[in-house]
């Protein structure tokens, strides 16, 4: 039997003081929905596991269960719920519990929201009978009303009278209003304005504003309860805590030498993200914005030749000697004036959230993750370390 | 037969239920690893449930760089079956599995040294 090596090593072995020693984080954007930052020192297979726990694996909150009470637009029912789904929830999820099959819904682990159009304060304060026909028959000129995310509200189990069940509001606007009729929706009022009191605490729970969910024609309603639980990306993309989660390999891009004259200003117009300039005095070409780069190769694609006329005398070559010693650099496109490269030990980060997160808080969450996994792992080999089946 | 305008249903003021997501469960997947090894213990064959590529392809990774390891793979046999599986063979005299364990271990260091420079660079507040 051969004993010779078929693992083929990418890197040297895991070392705890060389690889505290090497690797590097660089802030490059900050803002509280994007990160951008630059690592240096560790390898592709760890920074992709991180990018599928942020998309597949840390939990954040959405909308599950919808009950519609009432719904007389033309959307149907089901496109309505899965709209509302798609909503983010803009909760803490680390507050929350995983709601599992037969968990009676609390506060622990649920957020109740509450949509009603049109609002029944806006009802009251038109002061008209609450019949469709009155609030205005659709008609040619009557444009359609868009109902935004807005008008979701929370409803804190505090606020309703069963814990644990929903306690839809009578509230049968279709028939002429009774005496008893105003007493409920009074009621309701009541109960609205205690919600949004309770909606400017704190610890509220509420929505993304500004999603346009459907759109309504004047005496058509809507009446949707909806509950909200804490759920992983990998049952469905809403649960999903950020909008994109990405890395790259920083490019570099090097000029073999001067390039001055008409190859310059064709090199830099052939750059379509605009990472080549020139210097304003002498006209020479510098790379400016190497960030920027995609790889797109169509700077080595249009000065394949050189150009005819081109005075090649001056030319240094100093620049490409130095790019080949460059260590970590995987060469992508090459032409006669440049030189599109990848570093392998040196990527770009980046992380945009949904919302519910701070985006700084969700790298530390999937490093938290992918640790937990590990030392679950170990402890369960540990574990059964003595018991594992042998086989021949 | 007429269809059955959808406003006619609604309008009977029954309330209709809906259901989002498709999967029973909306908590983390069941997780367990089950090891078969042969006689001398230089070769292991890990079956981990609730695991998939997110953590074998970085495992595999953090294994290979092990000089007492010969040979490492991953698969997924099936997508459809929750199931990834782990092969390691490691020099003569050397458990397998203690590969495994020391490249987990090594996992959980290098979580904590990038966590630790992450928070290092992020410590002001956003911009």
């Amino acid at each position: 039997m051969k004993n010779g090596p078929v693992v083929a090593r990418e890197s040297g072995p895991f070392n705890f003081a060389e690889a505290s020693r090497n690797i590097q984080v660089r802030r490059v954007l900050h803002t509280v929905d994007e990160v951008t930052f630059e690592l240096y020192g560790v390898n592709a297979p760890f920074l992709n596991a991180l990018r599928r726990i942020l998309i597949a694996e840390v939990p954040s909150m959405a909308i599950e269960y919808v009950t519609i009470n009432e719904n007389s637009t033309v959307m149907n029912d089901e496109f309505l719920a899965h709209r509302l789904g798609l909503v983010p929830v803009l909760a803490d999820p680390r507050l929350y519990q995983f709601r599992k099959e037969h968990d009676v819904p609390s506060s622990q682990n649920t957020i109740r929201f509450r949509l009603r159009f049109p609002s029944v304060n806006k009802l009251l304060r038109q002061g008209r009978s609450r019949t469709g026909e009155d609030l205005g028959a659709p008609t040619a000129h009557c444009p359609s009303i868009p109902v935004y995310s807005d008008n979701i509200f929370w409803e804190p189990f505090s606020a309703t009278t069963n814990a644990g069940t929903f306690a839809p509001v009578a509230l049968n606007m279709d028939q002429s209003h009774s005496a008893e009729e105003i007493n409920t929706c009074g009621e309701a009022v009541l109960k609205d304005r205690r919600m949004q009191e309770d909606a400017s605490s704190p610890n509220a729970a509420r929505v993304q504003p500004g999603i346009l969910l459907t759109k309504v024609l004047p005496g058509q309603r809507l009446d949707i309860a909806m509950e909200a639980v804490k759920g992983l990306g990998q049952d469905h993309a809403k649960w999903s805590p950020v909008a994109t989660a990405y890395y790259r390999m920083t490019p570099k891009v090097r000029l073999k030498g001067e390039v001055n004259g008409p190859a310059a200003k064709a090199l830099r117009e052939s750059c379509p993200m605009r990472v080549f300039e020139l210097e304003e005095t002498s006209g020479v070409l510098k790379v400016a914005h190497e960030s920027r780069c995609t790889l797109c190769g169509e700077c080595t694609r249009r000065l394949q030749e050189k150009i005819i006329g081109e005075d090649d005398s001056h030319r240094k070559e100093s620049g490409s000697e130095d790019l080949f010693e460059e260590p970590n650099c995987q060469t992508v496109y090459e032409s006669h004036h440049v030189k599109v490269c990848n570093e392998t030990k040196r990527f770009m980060f980046t992380i945009e959230s949904v919302g519910q997160y701070r985006a700084d808080v969700l790298f530390g969450e999937a490093l938290m993750i992918l640790r937990e996994k590990c030392v679950y792992l170990l402890e369960s080999l540990q574990g059964d370390s003595e018991s594992t089946t042998t086989r021949e | 037969m007429e269809s059955v305008p959808k406003s006619a249903l609604s309008d009977r003021g029954l309330p209709s239920e809906h259901r989002n997501g498709v999967h029973s469960g909306t908590q983390p997947q069941e997780r367990s690893v089950q090891v078969e090894e042969n006689a001398n213990r230089s070769e292991a064959v890990l079956t981990f449930r609730g695991e998939g590529h997110t953590l074998g392809n970085v495992l595999r990774y953090m294994i290979s760089r092990d000089e007492q390891v010969q040979q490492v793979g991953y698969t997924i046999p099936h997508p459809s079956e929750d199931c990834m599986k782990l092969y390691v063979v490691s020099k003569p005299g050397v458990r397998a599995l203690d590969c495994v364990k020391l490249a987990l271990f090594h996992l959980t260091q290098l979580c904590d040294i990038v966590g630790e420079k992450y928070e290092e660079a992020f410590a002001e507040t956003a911009e």
